[in-house]
């Protein structure tokens, strides 16, 4: 009769959510949702670790004599379960609406560099990327027109000043260092847009006169998050149109020259 | 704007942080399982340098040419430690290596568009940082350092790396083989390298998820807002952003570019939480506390604070 003592049914227990939390990698790599954690340049990272601890999980459930205990398989199973939840879509996030969808390589490379909008052209950009291309302050970079996709941010500070705000969130890993991006903005004859949508906004840089030599680390206090507004500059806006909510509304690419990655 | 449920955020980053992290803690376990399979003692005794000087210079070469996100880096280094690496090669690499490699170095050179002081300060801090914190550990044993076998709270049995293999006799004095095994560890295969791998992620990543369940709940519930009240001061900034380090666990390749974000702040206080990111935060410590003893433990949090606060204020006054 085979006798299981319980310290080494942990251990196999273990082992094999080892071997799940792999799978969940290997999975998690190929999802569509993959960018809402990781910068999905990652993903052969993800995918090739997330097998390599499958197959690691495997075999030390294989191999007999291994010992451990409650804590540890209970902390790897709880683990797991909030990976699967999360993969149920039960946590929300910052910068992402209902209308998220899959992030595909065709999404990134369908974009013409430029469009043409009442006979003016406008080079694409995204907020990311106008911002360095502001802080470099080139020009013949600055003088040129621009569209721009990002999200509504009002206050009535910033309301009274006549100005909203244009942010959208640049993720160089992993959701935690994402930082706020975003750029002061004029509205079109006064008229602002409402707060949270998104917008394509077609305008051109402005040096604010009495500008502050630094801008401010903080926008809005109520997100919690680290923004970097630029306020060096103003984006003066020729239009304002309401858009759909981006499909991947981060930013994971900043380019220095055209095509920007917009 | 879409405001989630900070909890939401809570879990969000927790996963986030850990399955960013995840990658690198399974390759820093499966160097060390190597290590622990393949890496002689007798080869490291013909091949490491003794004085100390050398042994630092040697733990700083290793960060350049090993690179090794600090994720993973803590589990290597026991490895070594156990193989009779000198602990001031062993920790000088632990705290350099997640810095001062080419990859990390040219995120901090374009994070920072170009700014050669901003590169060469977190050069030259986090190496002067990690070559102290080696010294200062020149002259202990590794029974003085690492921490030993001991069994977590409630768990029943933390199974050290390779105690599940039968122990191989004790290696004889003048043994002149030549062979480059280890004739102190036990077996060798890939069998036993992906079990060792299995056991030391498996443990590390404890620590690991309590280090992302620390830095995410400051990022959900904590409002960094308050420091923009210290931007102005040199002394309080640069306290405040390496305070802030600590807390928010960014990666080492990722963390000039949030440190670039924080454009009311002054050039030391970014430089100060480049330097000390990388070397001390929530999930380094926690994974600390899961390899070494306490007494080493606070060192390995106090010296590293305290070099690169000084450092940055003197670099500040003399750069800007």
């Amino acid at each position: 009769m085979v006798v299981v003592r319980p310290n080494r049914l942990f251990a196999s227990l273990e082992a094999l959510i080892l071997a799940g939390l792999g799978l969940f990698m290997l999975t998690l790599s190929f999802s569509q949702d993959y960018w809402m954690l990781l910068n999905p340049k990652f993903r052969w990272l993800t995918g090739s670790a997330g097998g390599l601890l499958a197959l690691c999980g495997l075999v030390a459930a294989l191999v007999a004599g291994r010992r451990s205990g409650p804590l540890k398989t209970l902390v790897l199973a709880a683990l797991l379960v909030v990976c699967l939840a999360w993969d149920q879509g039960a946590f929300p996030q910052p910068g992402v609406g209902a209308d998220a969808g899959p992030f595909t390589h065709s999404q990134k490379e369908r974009i013409a560099s430029r469009v043409t909008r009442d006979g003016q052209e406008y080079i694409k950009i995204n907020l990311a990327e106008l911002f360095v291309l502001a802080e470099q302050a080139k020009p013949e970079k600055i003088k040129q027109r621009y569209v721009l996709r990002a999200q509504v941010v009002e206050t009535p500070d910033l309301k009274s000043k006549g100005h909203f705000a244009l942010v959208r969130l640049s993720v160089y890993c992993c959701l935690a260092d994402a930082v706020w991006v975003g750029f002061l903005a004029t509205p079109v004859d006064g008229t602002f847009p409402p707060m949270g949508s998104w917008v394509a906004v077609y305008g051109t840089l402005e040096l604010r006169p009495n500008a502050p030599e630094k801008s401010e680390a903080q926008l809005d206090k109520r997100t919690n998050r680290v923004s970097a507004i630029n306020q060096r500059f103003l984006f003066k806006a020729d239009k304002v149109i309401p858009i759909q909510p981006l499909s991947v509304p981060y930013m994971f690419e900043m380019r220095p020259e055209e095509p920007y990655a917009y | 704007m879409t405001q989630p449920d900070q909890l939401d955020l809570f879990f969000s980053l927790v996963l986030a942080l850990f399955w960013e992290a995840a990658p690198f803690l399974l390759l820093g376990s499966l160097v060390g399982a190597v290590v622990e399979c393949y890496l002689s003692r007798e080869f490291l005794a013909r091949h490491l340098p003794q004085g100390r000087v050398g042994a630092v210079f040697l733990g700083l070469g290793a960060g350049m040419i090993l690179p090794t996100c600090e994720c993973g880096v803590v589990p290597v280094v026991r490895r070594l430690l156990d193989k009779g690496v000198p602990p001031t090669t062993a920790l000088t690499y632990m705290l350099a290596a997640p810095v001062i490699n080419p990859v990390v170095l040219i995120s901090t050179y374009v994070a920072f568009q170009g700014q050669m002081s901003m590169l060469l300060g977190r050069v030259v801090l986090v190496a002067i940082t990690a070559g102290a914190v080696g010294f200062y550990f020149s002259r202990r044993s590794i029974n003085e350092i690492v921490r030993p076998a001991t069994p977590l709270l409630g768990q029943v049995q933390i199974q050290p790396i390779g105690a599940m293999l039968p122990a191989a006799p004790p290696h004889e004095a003048g043994c002149a083989c030549g062979c480059g095994h280890d004739h102190t560890t036990g077996q060798k295969g890939i069998k036993q390298v992906l079990v060792r791998t299995a056991e030391e992620f498996m443990h590390m990543s404890l620590y690991l998820l309590a280090g992302a369940l620390a830095a995410a709940a400051v990022k959900a519930f904590l409002p960094v807002s308050v420091l923009s009240a210290v931007q102005d001061n040199l002394l309080l900034s640069v306290a405040a952003l390496m305070g802030l380090a600590v807390l928010l666990s960014v990666c080492s390749e990722a963390d000039a570019f949030v440190a670039a974000s924080f454009l009311g702040f002054p050039g030391a206080a970014q430089l100060a939480f480049i330097a000390l990111g990388p070397m001390l935060d929530l999930k380094l410590l926690a994974m600390f506390g899961g390899a070494f003893r306490k007494r080493v433990v606070l060192v390995l949090a106090v010296l590293p604070t305290v070099l690169v606060f000084v450092l940055s204020i003197v670099w500040g006054w003399l750069w800007w």
